[in-house]
């Protein structure tokens, strides 16, 4: 199952997609400016994106998304009742992973969202994990908070890191005996209350990103976000064997 | 209910959904032809086009194509002429 944005003006196309995706979770919007912050609130891994929308153009989501904003990078398909050659190469060019004209048959449309999948997050993407507005480089071991227009590095050591990026990928709760074999190994004999330190000054510097970590008694850490319901993670990846 | 080609399950259930949104659309074409509004009616043909096939109902693709091109032309003639005949359209899987 994936987690699909869908921005489409048409409530009933809206409909359509969701009864022809039933193994899809998917989120829809009619809105841009709803769009932007749902993308940069919560984790997808998939947009369906339609060109006409009330309050903008389907061609500036996708640049923005492509062109090193401050927004995730997401595998694109338009889904447009514009239809001319011309149309098409401008949907491919500004950033569309696929396109498909409308009418559209449902068949289609789940082959061509299967094959979208199977292609996966591109090699860019694979040193990139988001959840809400964090992102984390992991080859750069780089920690940001994402705005509409702005990307802000968050300061932290290479241990608050490897703590953070653990959280992101565990989509439940982590113990804290797992935790600490994550970040200093096995072999390492570390008080847990050294743990506790690194989780306290991490919750203050991701407190701008909406973030918190939140500990579950007797079960260990979780990411969560501040105000809002918490998102999922959009792809699993696994930690380059460097770190 | 009845569709005029054959459509997944899912879909059926929201076919009178998607019908009697229809009824309404004509409503407002119908509105719009009388103060020569030819560019919501070209919005409105526009979505029914695409949205038609998947629902079950391929001839009226065709005709909000045509619905389409008419507005685009302003011709309120050919628009009347082609409402009628869509009007005529969903009356056969309504009634």
């Amino acid at each position: 199952m994936a987690n699909i944005l869908l921005i489409e003006d048409s409530i009933e196309a809206q409909i359509l997609i969701q009864k022809a995706l039933p193994d899809h979770a998917i989120e829809a919007t009619k809105f841009y400016h709803e769009a932007i912050k749902l993308l940069e609130t919560k984790s997808y891994d998939l947009i369906l994106l339609d060109l006409n929308l009330p309050d903008g153009n389907g061609y500036d989501i996708c640049q923005k998304l492509k062109e090193g904003s401050s927004l995730p990078r997401i595998p694109i398909i338009m889904i447009t009742g514009q239809n001319e050659v011309e149309d098409r190469v401008r949907g491919l060019n500004s950033g569309a992973d696929d396109y498909i004209p409308k009418p559209f048959s449902t068949l289609e449309l789940k082959a061509r969202i299967d094959s979208v999948l199977r292609r996966g997050p591109s090699r860019a993407d694979q040193n990139q994990i988001n959840y809400g507005k964090l992102m984390l480089k992991i080859q750069e071991q780089k920690a940001f908070i994402n705005s509409e227009n702005t990307s802000k590095s968050i300061d932290l050591t290479p241990v608050e890191f490897k703590i953070l990026l653990k959280l992101a990928q565990n989509q439940s709760t982590i113990a804290r005996k797992d935790l600490m074999h994550f970040v200093w190994g096995k072999d390492f004999h570390i008080s847990p209350r050294n743990v506790d330190t690194h989780i306290c000054k991490l919750r203050k510097k991701i407190e701008e990103a909406s973030l918190t970590i939140k500990n579950k008694r007797g079960q260990g850490y979780f990411l969560a976000q501040t105000n809002k319901p918490q998102p999922v993670v959009s792809f699993e990846r696994q930690l380059p064997h460097s770190l | 209910m009845k569709t005029e080609i054959q459509i997944e399950s899912e879909i059926q259930e929201i076919v009178p959904l998607f019908l009697s949104s229809r009824k309404e659309d004509i409503l407002h074409i119908q509105a719009h032809l009388d103060k020569n509004n030819f560019d919501e009616i070209k919005k409105i043909a526009h979505t029914i086009k695409g949205i038609s096939r998947p629902y079950g109902f391929p001839s009226l693709e065709a005709l909000s194509r045509r619905l389409e091109d008419s507005a685009i032309q302003k011709s309120s003639q050919e628009v009347a002429k082609i409402l009628l005949e869509i009007q005529s359209y969903i009356s056969k899987y309504t009634s």
